[in-house]
């Protein structure tokens, strides 16, 4: 099962978010076509049972104050509910992804990959690149991003300076931007 | 006062990847590794910053060090995602473009991979990383800091004013 973070954008089907994180997720940051879809209607009126319920679990988490007599006393707080020692699973479907109200613009993995391929070739030489591999992520801020893995031929990534990654992961934001492919390219470097 | 030392930090990661008894290094040893050369760009970025603001000669002062503690990762992540936002072919005409910030698009763009791997290094148990992998990402550290050092005073200043006074969204 791949997690995701709630974010402004959802992930691909078949993806799963885990509601508790809307403890400290407000609702605006979810993802569009959970809450104006209408065909998701269902789906989203359970989650919103259940992220009320986390989060009034979470709120009895917090210390608790009460004024008495101008003095702030902290109020004994009621037993841990175990709900939140579990995760509360949502499965992106289909129609959530298709009725997403995406502001980001995508291309497919095929040209991503491609472009990746030439890029590298163009920034680290025709021998050092086996191939490159996209895939869909999320990064640390909540957006979706790219995790882009570019194959280096074995022994070949010695030859790769500070300069020359710099300038390849440059590349590879800009190729990718003037495709029309808007998410970061986080850029890993295996070899094999 | 003691200001960090990038090149320490770099140091200290060199040292955690280099060849080591056991058959393979140790993912704790890459991760922390990996975490060092995004912190030695972060503190290179916060004292130069500081050191413009504020001045080299106040840096025992208590605003010194109001000043540096201020900057938070997110808005240094803000910041390059603006600048790496200006390699788009239709920029916001009101904006300085990608030509004004010359070498910051290209140190900006590495920040930001090194914060996204400092994240996953520190915070995500099934992340798992090469020593090659380390190796180029501490070597993009380095880097960045001389891409920085490449920059003009104009668009350096213009860099680290915008990460001072957080990048209005």
């Amino acid at each position: 099962m791949r997690f995701s973070a709630i974010c402004s954008l959802a992930p691909s089907a078949g993806e799963c978010i885990d509601l508790r994180q809307a403890v400290t997720r407000p609702l605006k940051d979810w993802p569009h076509g959970l809450r104006s879809n209408s065909g998701s209607a269902t789906k989203f009126a359970s989650i919103c049972r259940a992220s009320s319920l986390v989060s009034s679990l979470a709120a009895e988490r917090r210390p608790r104050t009460t004024k008495d007599s101008g003095v702030l006393v902290e109020r004994p707080r009621r037993r841990e509910s175990l709900a939140l020692t579990h995760p509360i699973v949502y499965t992106y479907t289909d129609s959530d992804i298709r009725t997403a109200g995406r502001t980001m613009e995508t291309i497919e993995k095929e040209r991503i990959e491609d472009i990746a391929k030439r890029v590298a070739t163009a920034n680290l030489g025709v021998t050092g690149i086996s191939s490159a591999i996209s895939s869909p992520t999320i990064d640390s801020t909540g957006r979706a991003a790219l995790e882009i893995t570019i194959v280096l031929t074995p022994g070949s990534s010695a030859a790769i300076t500070g300069r020359t990654a710099a300038n390849t992961v440059l590349a590879l934001n800009q190729a990718l931007q003037e495709a029309g492919e808007e998410r970061f390219p986080i850029v890993r470097w295996v070899a094999k | 006062v003691a200001i960090v030392n990038p090149d320490h930090l770099f140091e200290q990661a060199e040292r955690l990847i280099a060849p080591a008894t056991e058959p393979e290094a140790r993912q704790t040893d890459l991760r922390r590794a990996v975490s060092a050369a995004y912190y030695g760009v972060f503190h290179f970025t916060l004292t130069a910053a500081t050191d413009m603001f504020i001045g080299t000669e106040s840096r025992d002062s208590e605003q010194y060090m109001a000043t540096y503690r201020s900057v938070k990762h997110e808005w240094l992540r803000d910041l390059c995602d603006h600048l790496r936002g200006l390699l788009k072919p239709r920029s916001p005409p009101h904006a300085p473009g990608a030509g004004f910030f010359g070498p910051l698009i290209n140190f900006a763009t590495s920040v930001a991979t090194l914060q996204e791997k400092r994240h996953l290094a520190d915070y995500d148990p099934s992340f798992t990383i090469t020593l090659d992998e380390a190796r180029i990402l501490i070597a993009m550290g380095r880097e960045a800091i001389k891409l920085f050092q490449d920059a003009s005073e104009k668009q350096r200043v213009a860099f680290l004013t915008l990460l001072l006074f957080n990048l209005r969204k």
